[in-house]
């Protein structure tokens, strides 16, 4: 993985087309901004991680799951 | 005269093979987030009405399937704000009111773990047969929103 150190506004091109700026950094959080033609889609990382493991639910019983889950709404 | 209606057959690794009239498909122009290219799929209801649960499962890939499940009945309150950029990005206002869907997630060794994604709920426009998944930015919706509490699980004793 290519690994670069960057500071507050500056920025990256990754491409001809998608611009990346480092907006602002706050202890562990930093928010940045993208620039990007509107086909590239951009997702949170652990969105995509989500809906891969939802993509091929297991063979368990959703009819159990189920009971648990009416039983609970019943209680509410 | 109505030409006879085209049936599909394809084959689900979960539901085995599968005879759906093509009309029942359901297009996905945009894809399912992580599939961007599998785009035709049918909603299947193997309780007939009895479960909290939907499968979308897709045509052409065995493999793919999602739960799906009506928000309302686990989050209340759950809905949609209209200015979310993403609802723009579908032209919703020139939609009819879609139906509304969360993609539920069972994770395989600990099934009593299961959430719902609404952070990025399926809508579902029924009288074009389209779905689109959107991402919600500006509700701070949880991605994994358990369904189940640890209280929902012990051995079912009265509180």
């Amino acid at each position: 993985m290519l690994v670069l150190s960057r500071k507050k506004d500056e920025k990256l091109i990754i491409g001809d087309n998608i611009e990346i700026t480092i907006v602002d950094v706050k202890g562990e959080t930093v928010k940045i901004g993208i620039n990007a033609p509107t086909e590239i889609k951009i997702y949170r990382g652990e969105l995509l991680d989500a809906m891969r493991e939802a993509a091929t639910p297991p063979e368990v019983d959703l009819g159990e799951l189920e009971s648990k889950l009416k039983k609970k709404k019943d209680i509410e | 005269m109505s030409e006879p209606e085209t049936t599909l057959r394809f084959h689900s690794s979960r539901f085995g093979d599968l005879e759906i009239p093509e009309s029942k498909t359901i297009q996905a122009p945009e894809g399912i987030i992580g599939f961007p290219d599998i785009t035709r799929y049918v909603l299947l209801d193997p309780s007939a009405g009895q479960s909290l649960f939907l499968w979308l499962q897709a045509v052409d890939d065995p493999n793919l399937a999602f739960i799906l499940a009506n928000p309302l009945d686990f989050i209340p309150g759950y809905t949609l704000e209209t200015s979310e950029p993403d609802l723009m990005r579908i032209n919703i206002s020139e939609k009819s009111h879609p139906a509304l869907f969360v993609i539920v997630t069972v994770p395989q060794n600990d099934p009593d773990k299961i959430s719902a994604n609404l952070l990025a709920p399926i809508l579902y426009f029924e009288d074009e047969n389209s779905i689109y998944q959107v991402v919600l930015e500006s509700g701070n919706w949880p991605l994994r929103q358990p369904l189940l509490a640890e209280d929902d699980l012990g051995s079912g004793g009265v509180q």
